[in-house]
């Protein structure tokens, strides 16, 4: 028999869903799939959960519960568990634990290569990744992604992740953000940040962003991108070799794997990364009034942030 | 209205065993409204309930409460079950049921004097908002009194 596991909405629908389902289980012959195969299964995880203490559930938490069991059957059947759902859980639950272990690997990866600049919001974000993985529920509430993640991510990672996967993925691709900024001076990307936004530390900045921004932009003059400053007469060139071609995406993402070449990057992951926002960058350029803000210089403070 | 199945009724109806000694049984007419009006109590209080131990748990803790009488036998069980779902959800979700129904047992033989409304409205009320500070519920099971934020000590 197939089961769809597909996680089901969010919100009311879904408790309303669950309210219907149980109806349906007592009051009338159980022959659905879910009622086969499911119900039985999600009996036993909320009993757990209220520690056999209790034998209802507000519908909201009943919800979660059935959430969080479908992910791990589903994470059971991916790993080839047979086609028992209880042994699907039972597989499920060891793939996330190990899982969630290898998240614990990567954020201590991503320790190890932070360089936070001092920002608040990857601080406070690796924080709130830690406590999470500490905490992970696997048996109850394995579908839960954590709360409060503000640092943004240059690529953010889809929110329809669940769980775990979430986790990994995010913590994946900060890993390549640093790893990438590790490809530059210290100091110089300090100076970027610092001409990019008028409080580094305190405000929601991506710290790849502006970095790569400048770096790409050298990389379209074919100037060397470690040094990371575009001066007035660079950027003039930068506007006029904007101006000269409609074609500015292409112009960009070229200069994005002279950048990743010139950087020593030949894996596809970054040079994936680059070209995503080269285009992005494109779409950018394309509304931008001025190149001022776009293309900072060493020393200097933002346009928009106040005195500077 | 949907017809119940037969597995509903049956752990009502094998209530009757604990409460015939006190004179008080169900037949399978009233266990059916029962099952109905649980079923109601629950939608009205969006819960979902796994199993249906909780009838056995509530006529062992009432049958024997002298306020309970065989020709009002079905309307109070269902008032009592009604508002035990009302406390769970209201603040009481994380006492055990054996605890809250021990505790409803209390107040209803005690202060409210086999009164199925002034347990819901006035001792459980109290109940569940001292929860929803984080006190104990208030000493007495009377309506919660800014002075009297004493510790129930049996509870």
């Amino acid at each position: 028999m197939t089961i769809n596991h597909r996680l089901p909405r969010g919100g009311n629908g879904s408790s309303q869903f669950l309210l219907e389902r149980k109806r349906n289980f007592q009051l009338s012959t159980p022959n659905s799939q879910f009622a086969e195969a499911l119900w039985p299964l999600l009996e036993r995880q909320a009993l757990a959960y209220t520690r056999w203490e209790s034998e209802s559930l507000p519908a909201e938490t009943v919800e979660e519960l059935y959430r969080s069991l479908c992910f791990c059957v589903a994470e059971g059947q991916k790993a080839g568990a047979e086609e028992n759902p209880e042994a699907q859980l039972a597989a499920g639950q060891r793939a996330l634990y190990r899982r969630s272990q290898n998240a614990k690997r990567l954020l201590e990866a991503v320790r190890r290569s932070a360089r936070s600049f001092g920002n608040r919001a990857y601080r406070d974000s690796l924080a709130i990744m830690e406590a999470f993985l500490a905490h992970y529920d696997i048996r109850f509430m394995a579908h839960r992604v954590p709360a409060g993640l503000d640092y943004p991510l240059a690529r953010p990672v889809p929110e329809s992740l669940p769980g775990v996967l979430y986790v990994e993925a995010w913590l994946a691709q900060l890993l390549l953000e640093n790893r990438l900024l590790a490809a530059f001076p210290k100091g110089r990307v300090h100076l970027v940040l610092r001409a990019a936004s008028p409080d580094p530390a305190g405000l929601l900045l991506n710290l790849w962003e502006p970095v790569f921004t400048n770096a790409l932009g050298l990389a379209l003059l074919h100037e060397n991108p470690q040094g990371l400053d575009i001066s007035p007469a660079l950027r003039a060139k930068l506007a006029a070799l904007c101006k000269a071609h409609r074609q500015n995406k292409e112009k960009l993402l070229e200069a994005a794997e002279r950048l990743c070449t010139a950087l020593g990057l030949w894996d596809e992951a970054p040079r994936a990364l680059c070209r995503r926002m080269a285009a992005s960058l494109a779409l950018r350029l394309a509304e931008a009034k001025g190149l001022r803000d776009v293309f900072v210089t060493l020393g200097t403070r933002p346009s928009w942030g106040g005195a500077g | 209205m949907n017809k119940l199945l037969p597995s509903a009724i049956r752990p009502l109806l094998a209530c009757n065993r604990l409460s015939a000694p006190y004179g008080l049984a169900l037949s399978a007419a009233e266990a059916e409204m029962l099952a109905l009006r649980r079923e109601v109590a629950l939608k009205d209080n969006g819960r979902i309930a796994f199993g249906d131990g909780i009838w056995r748990q509530l006529v062992y803790h009432f049958c024997d409460s002298p306020f309970l009488a065989p020709e009002s036998y079905t309307d109070t069980l269902a008032e009592l079950l009604a508002c035990f779902y009302h406390a769970k959800s209201e603040g009481l979700g994380d006492w055990p049921d054996e605890e809250l129904l021990a505790y409803m047992r209390r107040q209803f033989d005690g202060v409210c004097q086999g009164s199925a409304d002034y347990l819901a409205g006035t001792v459980l009320e109290a109940a569940c908002r001292a929860a929803r500070f984080g006190q104990a519920p208030p000493a007495g099971g009377g309506p919660a009194n800014e002075d009297d934020c004493d510790v129930e000590t049996e509870y």
